[in-house]
């Protein structure tokens, strides 16, 4: 540009202040506008890669159940197994063709021992709430008395089976006793919390 | 007529400057004439990684626990400490798992919890850690939705993305692969490299490991090597003789493998194993999935080459739980 | 401060925001940024797609106060705000700075072909009155937008690596670069060719830009006839005589260089010394009109959008139907610019006359990221609506509807399982849906050599493929793969769809 001659009025003067003032306020809401957003386009919270519930990992976590029955007796006899539908048969022989038939996905497995019993829970993930129910009824006793875990469940002598969400749940005592009962209601109530309360498996270092 | 000293100093200039063109060319074209035309790579060999163990010394670890940190440790603990293979000033290559751009709890990408735990041992150690891997994704939404880059910066490490040019011919001398390009710029610097390997299904060879996860650094056209998959991940192994190898089965990918995609794919399993022989915990893996290591084509061609023990237990594995 | 230098400032800031939001445009860098900000503040979109969809979309309401602005201080925005507008007046400014004074008085006269950019205007205005948005073939702000992306970056790229991690490729790079190059060196010798002849935004303004209120003023007592104001007058709008009020770009050079103080910027001076209406021939704008209002009929009377869709055509997910997606899309090309993957290129015709260079994805140069949303997010004007992630992957309130792209189909005399009894199946490995759309089934084999092979031999599952193409992208028979995606199976095509649902 050619330089300038002419003289610059106040007026002149004031209104290119006003507007030079406006650069910076420009910049600063495109800045701040830039740290605004929503960081789920960036990332994928996994729980809404399932239906409403969890996945089955997580479901049977040793240290919740240890917890929960609180009793340095009772220990886990092993890990958790898992089997799949193609697997299932190594776990439960012949019973897996009704489990396969009522769309069984997965099988996890834990048994707790105090040295003389022990308690087995099963944890079926039956793809569908409807195929879930379906497997406890065909496996319901007629005079079996109703659970004490709520909705769909039912007690055969100190063994408790239960339906939570699209889960089947067996938690089977060896023996029929009080103590047993008592301990595997505490198991079956662990289980029951955590598919109902539909978070996704706890990250293993807690924040 | 001008004087005879200003010609002959005007002559000498002249002869000299055409003198030296001639010669220049004459020269420069003579040296292009000799290099040679077709320019081959000279491909480069990568040095063995693995630390000199006694034969009494511990060579696998398993253990079963809840806290990834602890479950590290542990396992670490029980092989002689992790001083026993990183010292002060080495540098070390971690390379794990981010090959899709897939969030941690679908265990398609190796956890950012046992990445951290591996990281901070190293340093605790001593040395400087590299953490890179070639993805099949994107780089940059890999690395940031697998968690890794988050974890990896926040623990002192320095992430290595794939450029174009990163890349070299390395010798693998393998039955399949004798050479192939591989993301060389990150283990340039390494003198020690451990692998950390998600447990995932597969569902062309049967399980993704720590062998397998070795595939992150090649580049070029990997996507021919499914023509020979049993043999190629074998020479894996032969290619990187790595320092240390976990496999994390805290998650399990037991279905739809190896992107898995749904939360039910995944299983708990509880377990970090830790080793020296990629065979060996990938024997013990494969049992992890519900699989026979004998029904895995790419253990049995590493077993039979010698590059591990496809009989795990043989190695007396320390077993703890934490 | 002076007038003009602080209009120097405007126009170097907004060049600066311009290039650093269309450098932000990429996944590590996005955040929150408001890229699409100068599309949004364009009131040629904003109007263009008001006349084809009878709507305006989020945040195109941004040029509302431009045109508010515009009506009562004429065509600031030319000599302010826009970028493109800014490296013309770089450009012609740096090539007549050896110039005598009377040769740039002389180049910056009124030409009656300044008048061309009113008829484009108004055969772009004529088409999307029936309905076919074509403005982004010459809007400045797109066509800055385009050549950056296309163009510009992955050139600065190849000299420095700054940009990228994985440099991408474009189709028709070179045919960008070279327009964007050939428009910028045009100003050389005729300053602001661009802006004064081509540009429909301009013309835009121009017709918004009689009602001001404030505009130049030339006093004749003061007056000496020396032109000088013409020197510098980047919109060729003959301050010296009667100012043509639709061609001034209010850049305040003529206040600068008149030695007599005859130059004002006043409010609501005399009419008498100016002259509002752009300069047209009515014949001209005739012409414009009808090449406009033929242009939808006779592109239509194709069959692109009907009979004769291209398979090739595959729209970026959240993409609304054709007939819609046309009606919007301003060829920007900032889908292309923010995919992660390198997918999205530009048509040629494939999407027929309308459709040109409208963005489709081609599975051999990448493939449509899972859980990457960011197409839709970036698009300005709703072409691609801005979709979550539980609607693309059909999860949530959506869950089992995912939005599909088209449907992969195996190439039987391709595919190496198939036709070549060798093994691969790469395409099921990396088919990221859950459970996978590609499933394999064992077969035995008696190979040439008389050994018995057991290959996997893929087959689509047609209800899970969502047309990501990531197949196609890693099948490793490159140059035609064994698997290929084609739009068929589109979700958002109630003509399109496959399987009934």
């Amino acid at each position: 540009m050619t330089p300038v001659q002419r003289p610059v009025s106040p007026a002149e003067r004031r209104v290119s202040m006003a507007l030079l003032a406006l650069l910076p306020l420009i910049a600063l809401a495109v800045y701040l506008k830039g740290q605004r957003y929503d960081p789920a386009t960036f990332s994928l919270d996994p729980a809404f890669l399932d239906e409403p519930g969890i996945g089955a990992a997580g479901l049977l976590r040793l240290d919740d159940l240890a917890a929960a029955v609180a009793d340095a007796a009772w220990q886990a006899d092993g890990g958790v197994e898992h089997f799949t539908a193609d697997t299932l048969y190594e776990k439960i022989d012949g019973r897996a063709d009704i489990y396969l038939a009522n769309g069984v996905r997965t099988l996890q497995f834990v048994s707790f021992t105090d040295g003389q019993s022990f308690i087995d829970i099963f944890l079926y993930d039956m793809t569908t709430p409807e195929q879930a129910s379906a497997m406890l009824a065909v496996e319901r006793p007629p005079d079996a008395p109703a659970g004490d875990l709520g909705g769909d469940s039912y007690r055969a002598d100190a063994s408790r089976f239960f339906r939570e969400g699209r889960y089947y749940v067996q938690v089977i005592a060896s023996e029929s006793s009080d103590r047993l009962a008592a301990v595997g209601l505490r198991l079956a109530q662990t289980v029951a919390a955590r598919v109902r309360a539909g978070s996704p498996p706890v990250p293993m270092d807690s924040r | 007529m001008t004087d005879d000293t200003a010609d002959r100093r005007e002559f000498l200039k002249q002869v000299s400057r055409t003198g030296l063109a001639l010669a220049g060319a004459s020269l420069g074209a003579w040296w292009l004439h000799n290099r040679p035309t077709a320019v081959e790579a000279t491909p480069v060999t990568l040095p063995r990684y693995d630390v000199l163990l006694g034969a009494g010394d511990p060579r696998l670890a398993i253990a079963h626990g809840t806290s990834v940190d602890t479950m590290v440790r542990a396992a670490v603990e029980a092989l002689g400490g992790m001083s026993r293979f990183v010292v002060r000033g080495d540098t070390v290559l971690i390379k794990p798992n981010v090959a899709f751009d897939r969030p941690p709890a679908l265990a398609s990408t190796t956890h950012p919890d046992i990445l951290r735990a591996v990281i901070r041992l190293c340093r605790e150690a001593g040395a400087r850690v590299l953490v890179a891997d070639n993805p099949i994704n994107s780089p940059e939404g890999a690395f940031h939705r697998s968690g890794i880059k988050a974890a990896a910066e926040e623990e002192g490490a320095v992430v290595r993305y794939p450029r174009p040019g990163m890349f070299e011919t390395v010798r693998l001398g393998g039955v399949v692969l004798e050479t192939w390009p591989v993301f060389y710029e990150p283990l340039r610097e390494a003198t020690k490299v451990i692998g950390i390997a998600p447990t995932k299904d597969h569902n062309l060879c049967g399980a993704s490991l720590t062998m397998k996860n070795w595939y992150g650094l090649l580049g070029g056209a990997r996507n021919l090597l499914h023509q020979k998959i049993d043999d190629v991940i074998a020479d894996l192994a032969s290619l990187v003789r790595p320092t240390l190898v976990f496999l994390d089965a805290t998650r399990m990918l037991m279905t739809n493998g190896p992107t898995g995609g749904r939360l039910s794919d995944v299983v708990a399993g509880d377990t970090i194993v830790c080793g020296v022989d990629q065979v060996a915990v990938d024997a013990y893996g494969a049992t992890r999935l519900g699989r026979d290591p004998q029904d895995l084509g790419y253990l049995r061609h590493a077993q039979a080459r010698g590059l591990g023990a496809l009989r795990w237990q043989s190695l007396n594995p320390r077993e703890l739980t934490v | 401060m002076n007038i003009t230098k602080t209009r120097l400032a405007f126009q170097v800031f907004f060049v600066g925001l311009f290039l650093f939001l269309a450098f932000v445009t990429a996944f590590d860098r996005l955040k929150g940024f408001p890229v699409s900000l100068f599309l949004e503040l364009d009131p040629l979109v904003g109007i263009g797609t008001s006349l084809t969809t009878h709507s305006l979309y989020r945040g195109l309401l941004w040029a509302l106060p431009v045109v508010l602005l515009t009506l009562v201080l004429g065509r600031v925005f030319c000599g302010w705000v826009c970028p493109f507008g800014a490296i013309h007046h770089l450009i012609g400014w740096l090539s007549v700075r050896r110039s005598s004074p009377q040769q740039q008085v002389e180049g910056n006269r009124y030409r009656r072909i300044n008048a061309f950019k009113y008829y484009l205007l108004v055969a772009f205005g004529a088409a999307a009155l029936l309905g076919t948005l074509q403005i982004g073939l010459l809007d400045p702000i797109v066509t800055f937008y385009r050549s950056l992306s296309t163009a510009v970056w992955p050139t600065v790229d190849q000299a420095t690596g700054s940009i990228f991690l994985r440099p991408p490729a474009y189709r028709l790079s070179w045919v960008f670069g070279s327009l964007f190059g050939l428009l910028l060196v045009l100003n050389v010798g005729w300053p602001r060719f661009f802006c004064r002849v081509l540009c429909p935004l301009g013309a835009l303004m121009g017709l918004l830009g009689r009602f001001a209120w404030w505009r130049i003023d030339r006093d004749p007592a003061k007056c000496t006839d020396c032109d000088l104001c013409l020197k510098a007058c980047e919109g060729a709008a003959d301050p010296q005589s009667h100012l043509r009020k639709a061609e001034c770009f209010v850049c305040m050079n003529c206040l600068n260089d008149c030695q007599y103080g005859a130059i004002s910027f006043r409010f609501l001076p005399s009419v008498t010394r100016e002259v509002a209406h752009p300069d047209l021939r009515r014949r001209h704008v005739l012409l414009g009109a009808l090449a406009g209002v033929l242009f939808y009929p006779l592109s239509r009377a194709s069959g692109e959008l009907t009979k004769n869709f291209d398979k090739a055509v595959i729209r970026p997910p959240g993409s609304l139907a054709e007939p819609e997606f046309l009606a919007r899309c301003t060829k920007c090309e900032q889908c292309l610019r923010v995919c992660p993957t390198n997918v999205l290129q530009p048509t040629l015709f494939e999407a027929g006359l309308e459709g040109f260079w409208t963005p489709v994805m081609n599975n051999r140069m990448g493939y449509c990221e899972l859980n990457c949303v960011l197409c839709g997010q970036v698009c300005p004007t709703g072409a691609i609506e801005r979709i979550s992630l539980d609607r693309k992957l059909g999860l949530g309130e959506y869950r089992d509807r995912p939005i599909k792209v088209g449907t992969a189909f195996f190439d039987r005399g391709r595919c190496l399982p198939w036709a070549m009894d060798t093994h691969c199946v790469v395409c099921e490995e990396v088919c990221p849906t859950s459970p996978k759309a590609i499933f394999t089934r064992p077969v035995e084999v008696v190979s040439r050599n008389g050994t018995t092979l057991t290959l996997k031999q893929p087959y689509v599952d047609l209800e899970r493929c969502t047309g990501c193409g990531i197949c196609e992208y890693a099948c490793p028979v490159k140059d035609l793969a064994g698997v290929r995606v084609t739009a068929i199976g589109e979700t958002r095509s109630a003509d399109r769809t496959l399987l009934l649902n």
